[in-house]
């Protein structure tokens, strides 16, 4: 397990962190990291392991049960949360994209999903309508601002949902598997938008099990066992070659499959076209 | 490969079930007509159309239409009179013509509505509900006791019944068009916002809003869960069993509407929710708005005057 | 119905406040969609339940309220089914007395049975039995008044023609044994469901306390007011003097909404297939005759207030008995 080296005041750090729903057994185990500003860095893991519960938790959702997370320096606890003036400050500089794009458009228009935020922050009116109409213009959805949220397409929904997030102008996002269940061209205008925040200087922390899109998610990755532990730590390509690992966090797998008329079995994850050479 | 059961690999040597078993042959035939005919009355209500045809009364600010329109429901339901009622009909028309709502679709409400409040006037008409000038004998029974009861000579429609029922089923019907204007000219999002018009606070507002919003997701789930159901039925069971399945179902969509209203939660404290409810301040009202409350106003005027 | 209002905004717990927000839409929500399920009953028909008894068991009797009321609330602006002045009244019946004299006798039967056993789901469709023949009683009772308080100088009734003579025996007639069942069913057999399928739900739910608790004011009270105003808007409409004599709000669509919701089968079957039933009344005219403003209208709050002090007081001592046995509140 490898720390890297973080310029400047870390974002995010967190010690020993442990946590369990009310009821159930451990889903998060003594998880320990940091994230400096600007970077991009990937939680993977299979499901279950513990990555967004991970993410709720960097998002002040959640309490640990033990360890510590600090955010820009304070711990984040439930009385630092209701400060006046750290609380908004937090809320406004991370921003949680949720995985269920449902419960993320929770207000019945468009409109005022994107005005929540910015009213909850307590802006003037005028500066609230400013951000409707500059975030709507970025993510080019203007044409969707009077449309009720449930008579949208999944694309046009996470659309939405980064939009109501970045109407806030946070610094840090959170994205909870954020192309799963999305068409590929959905996908791809999602992954441009993601690169054009990070050139801008946003921290993007995602959490997500698909290796195809990790390369262009992050940078970084902490690889999460089934065992909810951090198993890895280390830049994109030293950890996608790592096949042992990946292995045994069950992010590929081994079964028989066919290449013409052979029958083998390796590991191997299902991507278009998996290139490998092998003796016939 | 994993092994397989037999079962699954080859088909049981002879059909193991009897579509008819199960099923009451008797009364299948009623039971579907009657299934039809409540199809049919129902159904006008279930429509819920978007408020996007084009008429005057769309365009219209929805706090001006709650205001309007609800304060003519309330009034129609005082309303006595046939003067009074016949002028509120009026009124009603003109609003229809306004709002662009296809008649057509209104004639199934004006079917439907008038046909439910009559058969469930009809045994008021008699006399021996109302007292009164018998019109219409329906059977003679003979003046006497019956038990504790004391009979008439004949049981009959009667003049009074019958303008009681009338009045009853006019009003039914005005008070429901209305209702129909205001809701199918009106986004619900909107006619819940135009509430703060009555004074409604805005936490209100915001359940309502938020509720209306998910019960789609839930008539979904729903839906799904019914599906499951369904396709692994193959004759109905019992009636206990099959209440035991809808009460079930109903609990399994609990625990959904539950995790939701969980992960809703979470999103709102995730953008800074603390409790209190902000919303998006509505434009001004403008001088539509104005002259319709003020038509409004006047209409219901006219109408105590009327009335006397 | 203020005091009971002020109860129901003293019963939930103040930092548990934003939290309720979005369980409480989705409460309301899930009321709403249940409201629509079809339950099959006797006869090869299907019949809906209205499913309050349900939810207060589930998430608390004081939220229930304030959903089951919401539930009620979008129906009739959104269907535009006219029962807008009829609001108040259903709330009165459904949304306030149903789900809590439901929630009080499931809690005086339940008591502290252990999840998953058979006393819980017999306690709960006992509940439902209750609560919806209560609240039909309650709607009985306001529609059979109608005929003497609301009529024209022959003594013909403007509004609701149907005396409480008629009223009380019909209506209670069908709850007590066909729609209560029902009710029943489908309330014991998803409380049956749930203990078996999520024990932890109870566990976290949104009331937060048990009643007799005290707990911190002033949450939600808005909301309150609102549900309160709008009770009274519609008795109010009885006792605001027209130029001919007493009149009445609601009448008309307080039957069909309230019948419809109540359990009967979708629009108009029930009304094809029967035949009316009532018993014959006495030949005279129903109620009492003519009478000042005043005395029509005290008459009319008289029984009123004799229907829900009878109500209270049933509960009252539901309570003190259920308050005598525990000594610790349960966690719900």
């Amino acid at each position: 397990m490898t720390d890297r080296e973080i310029g400047g005041t870390p974002i995010f750090e967190v010690e020993g962190a442990h946590y369990a729903y009310p009821g159930y057994p451990e889903c998060v185990s003594g998880v320990s990291f940091r994230i400096g500003p600007g970077e991009r860095v990937a939680l993977l893991g299979a499901n279950g392991s513990g990555k967004s519960t991970l993410l709720n938790l960097l998002d002040g959702l959640f309490s640990p049960c033990s360890g510590r997370i600090a955010a820009f320096g304070k711990t984040l606890t439930e009385e630092a949360l209701e400060t006046s003036d750290f609380g908004p400050r937090f809320r406004k500089e991370v921003a949680l994209l949720f995985q269920n794009s449902d419960a993320q458009l929770f207000c019945p228009s468009v409109e005022e999903e994107l005005a929540f935020g910015p009213l909850q922050m307590r802006w003037a009116d005028d500066e609230v309508r400013r951000r409707i109409s500059d975030t709507l213009e970025l993510l080019e959805i203007a044409h969707l601002r009077h449309r009720t949220t449930q008579a949208l397409s999944a694309g046009e929904k996470k659309r939405v949902a980064l939009a109501s997030l970045l109407a806030m102008g946070p610094s840090v996002l959170l994205l909870d598997e954020p192309t799963a269940g999305l068409d590929p061209r959905s996908q791809a205008v999602l992954l441009d938008i993601l690169d054009g925040l990070h050139e801008a200087g946003l921290t993007l922390v995602t959490a997500t099990h698909d290796l195809t899109v990790l390369p262009h998610l992050a940078d970084r990755v902490l690889v999460l066992g089934e065992d909810h532990r951090l198993k890895g730590d280390g830049a994109v390509e030293a950890v996608l070659s790592d096949t042992a690992l990946l292995l045994e966090v069950n992010l590929i797998h081994a079964h028989s499959h066919r290449h013409g008329a052979l029958l083998h079995s390796h590991p191997h994850q299902h991507v278009v076209g998996h290139e490998h050479g092998h003796e016939e | 490969m994993p092994n397989l059961p037999e079962w699954l690999i080859k088909p049981p040597p002879q059909t193991v079930f009897d579509p008819h078993v199960g099923a009451p042959r008797r009364g299948r035939f009623v039971r579907r007509a009657l299934g039809e005919f409540a199809g049919l009355l129902a159904g006008p209500f279930m429509q819920r159309d978007d408020s996007g045809r084009s008429g005057l009364l769309q365009e219209l600010d929805p706090r001006a239409k709650a205001l309007g329109l609800l304060g003519l429901i309330v009034l129609t339901t005082w309303l006595a009179t046939w003067r009074a009622l016949a002028l509120d009909a009026l009124i009603c028309l003109v609003l229809v013509a306004l709002s662009g709502i296809k008649l057509r679709r209104l004639a199934g409400i004006w079917l439907a509505v008038p046909l439910f409040s009559a058969l469930l006037v009809i045994p008021a008409t008699l006399n021996l509900i109302i007292p009164g000038e018998v019109l219409l004998p329906l059977w003679h029974t003979g003046q006497g006791r019956w038990g504790p009861w004391v009979m008439p000579d004949a049981v009959g429609v009667t003049d009074a019944g019958l303008e009681a029922g009338a009045r009853f089923v006019t009003r039914s019907l005005l008070c429901v068009t209305l209702a129909l204007i205001l809701a199918r000219t009106t986004r619900p999002d909107r006619l819940f916002r135009g509430l703060r018009a009555l004074g409604v606070p805005k936490i209100f507002v915001m359940l309502l809003t938020m509720m209306e919003r998910y019960v789609v997701v839930l008539v979904r789930s729903a839906e799904e869960i019914h599906l499951v159901k369904l396709s692994r039925t193959i004759t109905p069971g019992s009636l206990r069993q099959e209440q035991a399945w809808v009460a079930a179902g109903a609990g399994s969509l609990f625990r959904r509407s539950r995790s939701l209203g969980n992960a809703v939660y979470l999103a709102m404290l995730s953008r800074g929710f603390t409790g209190d409810v902000h919303l998006l301040e509505e434009a001004r009202f403008r001088l539509a708005d104005a002259a319709f409350i003020a038509a409004a106003g006047a209409a219901c005027a006219a109408l105590l005057a009327v009335e006397g | 119905m203020a005091p009971l209002w002020g109860w129901a905004s003293s019963r939930l717990k103040k930092t548990l406040r934003a939290r309720r927000v979005p369980l409480l839409a989705l409460c309301a929500a899930f009321s709403f969609v249940i409201m629509m399920f079809n339950v099959p009953i006797p006869g090869g028909t299907t019949g809906h339940a209205v499913g309050a008894v349900l939810v207060a068991i589930l998430v608390g009797p004081w939220a229930a309220v304030i959903a089951v009321s919401l539930a009620l609330i979008v129906q009739a602006l959104v269907f535009g089914d006219g029962g807008i002045t009829a609001i108040g009244a259903n709330c009165l019946t459904m949304a306030v007395i149903m789900p809590l004299s439901g929630w009080w006798t499931f809690r005086l039967l339940a008591g502290k049975a252990p999840l998953g056993s058979r006393v819980r789901w017999f306690a709960a469709g006992a509940a439902g039995y209750v609560g919806l023949n209560t609240a039909a009683l309650v709607t009985a009772l306001l529609f059979g008044i109608q005929p003497a308080v609301a009529h024209d100088a022959a003594g013909t009734p403007l509004y609701c023609p149907f005396g409480l003579n008629i009223a009380v025996p019909v209506m209670m007639a069908e709850h007590l044994l066909l729609f209560g069942f029902v009710e029943a069913a489908v309330t014991g057999f998803a409380v049956a469901y749930l203990d078996r399928a999520e024990p932890g739900l109870y566990a976290a739910d949104t009331s937060g306390r048990a009643p007799g608790e005290p707990s911190v004011r002033r949450p939600l009270r808005k909301l309150w007011w609102v549900l309160t105003a709008l009770l009274l808007l519609t008795p109010l409409g009885l006792f605001v003097p027209r130029w001919l004599g007493a009149g009445s709000a609601w009448g008309e669509w307080g039957a069909e909404e309230i019948q419809e919701l109540l359990g009967f089968v979708p629009a108009g079957m029930r009304r094809v297939g029967k035949f009316w039933k009532a018993p014959i009344p006495d030949y005279s005219a129903p109620g009492g005759g003519e009478g000042s403003w005043l005395l029509q209208a005290s008459w009319y709050l008289g029984s009123a207030a004799v229907g829900v002090a009878l109500l209270l007081g049933v509960l009252l001592v539901a309570r003190w008995i259920l308050a005598r046995t525990e000594r610790h509140a349960e966690p719900a």
